[in-house]
């Protein structure tokens, strides 16, 4: 039945003289049940480690970065809402369908959002050269956390919607995927190389502290929100407690193995079994 | 790709140790060392290789950490014969596996995953190397040598499918 409202539609798109840029994405979003952007298609389908590859952009996240942009003012008067991103697209000129670029509406707009400040993340991490710089690995998650948080501090009033949207069954997937970049850059930036079961276990803690780092900011009253960086610190701090427990337990393993050792040593000693051994040989 | 070659690589380093935990005073001692110390090279190749292309290792870590002594050690228990066995089976699986993998890069684009198929192709070389001396070394004499081989074959094809994904 669409179909006999595509003609017009490329009209439509003729006269705004965006036929390809419009059509197409109305098309696929009408359509097809696949994602549409190369850039989805690069996160799902290819191997973790392209995530520098996928920073490059095409035609299409132009035109939806330019929608993107151009909605963000507007969160504050419109929420994380299709009708935001309608406005977004009529402010710079587009006609107000082709919000359906967002295949999903409002969850693709925070979707977009995660997305895009993951990419300013690896962007300021590399131009900071954090990699590099002297300070130990959990001071770099700590700073590249923070960086992180304070970008959805213009957005806090709206942010418990975001949330709510990132919450729903259908998108978690794609928001655990989200998080899970995240923690993945964020680990890696930080200088963390290793290749067992702590990769696993430093992930899932700094993906941890950013969720509480994001419900402590959204429902945080001090000023600059002082109370949830503070707070960020103190998890910080435990984390690094932790680490020299931890070290602390292998070196005291040795001191047991050589306590073992020697009660051992001990009993053959009183049981007379030494001697034994030593005269049989 | 690289995960499961990583963690075949950490498995054969675990299996060698736990060889050399029980024949470290036998004659094979030295032998058991050798083909230990490259293993060793092997690992790191591939850890280098995870990190650049920042692959996720392969969660079953510490299970292949005690799984790979235990069989090690296990066989080398059975005597030096039935270690060099093991080792048979161990490296003749991998070579295959390697072989299905060379074969794979290949037909996908051989330029781009050139400097993949190069380590992968010194591994499998030196992995082939590995098999051949087992068998020098009386593998075939060992006590129930098609029963244990067949076995390890098995489990080595398990544990690559499910190092693949997991």
């Amino acid at each position: 039945m669409l179909a006999r409202y595509l003609p017009l539609l490329q009209c439509y798109g003729n006269i705004m003289g965006r036929t390809t840029i419009i059509a197409r994405p109305l098309l696929a979003s009408n359509f097809s049940t696949n994602r549409t952007t190369s850039q989805d298609a690069n996160a799902s389908a290819q191997s973790e480690g392209r995530r520098e590859e996928q920073d490059s952009s095409s035609k299409e996240d132009d035109v939806k970065f330019k929608i993107f942009n151009a909605a963000l003012p507007l969160v504050h008067q419109l929420g994380w809402t299709k009708e935001c991103l309608e406005a977004g697209a009529e402010s710079i000129g587009l006609s107000k369908s082709s919000h359906g670029i967002f295949e999903h509406g409002g969850t693709s707009f925070v979707h977009f959002f995660h997305r895009n400040c993951n990419k300013e993340l690896r962007k300021i991490a590399k131009d900071e050269q954090i990699e590099s710089a002297k300070s130990d690995e959990l001071t770099k998650v700590h700073q590249l956390l923070e960086q992180r948080l304070q970008m959805i501090l213009p957005y806090l009033p709206q942010w418990p919607q975001a949330m709510a949207l990132m919450a729903r069954p259908h998108s978690s997937l794609d928001s655990y995927k989200l998080l899970y970049e995240l923690a993945d850059d964020i680990c890696f930036f930080a200088g963390d190389r290793s290749l067992n079961a702590t990769w696993y276990t430093k992930r899932a803690a700094v993906a941890g502290l950013y969720i509480t780092g994001e419900l402590s900011l959204v429902q945080d009253k001090s000023a600059n929100c002082d109370e949830s960086w503070r707070m960020l610190a103190r998890r910080i701090d435990d984390l690094r407690k932790v680490e020299e427990f931890g070290g602390s337990c292998s070196r005291q393993q040795e001191i047991l193995k050589d306590i073992a050792q020697s009660s051992l040593t001990l009993i053959r000693n009183l049981t007379g079994m030494q001697s034994y051994q030593r005269n049989s040989r | 790709m690289l995960r499961v070659d990583h963690a075949g690589e950490f498995g054969a380093n675990r299996i060698y140790a736990g060889q050399m935990a029980v024949l470290g005073r036998s004659k094979s001692a030295a032998l058991i060392q050798h083909m230990w110390d490259q293993e060793k090279e092997h690992k790191k190749i591939f850890d280098d290789l995870m990190v650049k292309h920042r692959v996720r290792p392969t969660a079953l870590m510490p299970f292949w950490h005690i799984a790979g002594f235990l069989l090690g050690a296990g066989s080398a228990v059975l005597g030096e014969k039935s270690a060099m066995a093991c080792t048979v089976a161990v490296e003749a699986s991998i070579v295959e596996h390697y072989n299905d993998q060379l074969r794979k890069l290949a037909n996908e684009n051989p330029e781009k995953h050139a400097e993949i198929m190069a380590a992968i192709k010194k591994c499998r070389d030196e992995e082939q190397e590995h098999h051949d001396t087992g068998m020098d070394k009386g593998a075939e004499q060992a006590p129930l040598y098609k029963a244990m081989t067949a076995a390890i074959k098995v489990g080595c094809k398990a544990a690559i499918a499910l190092s693949t994904k997991v």
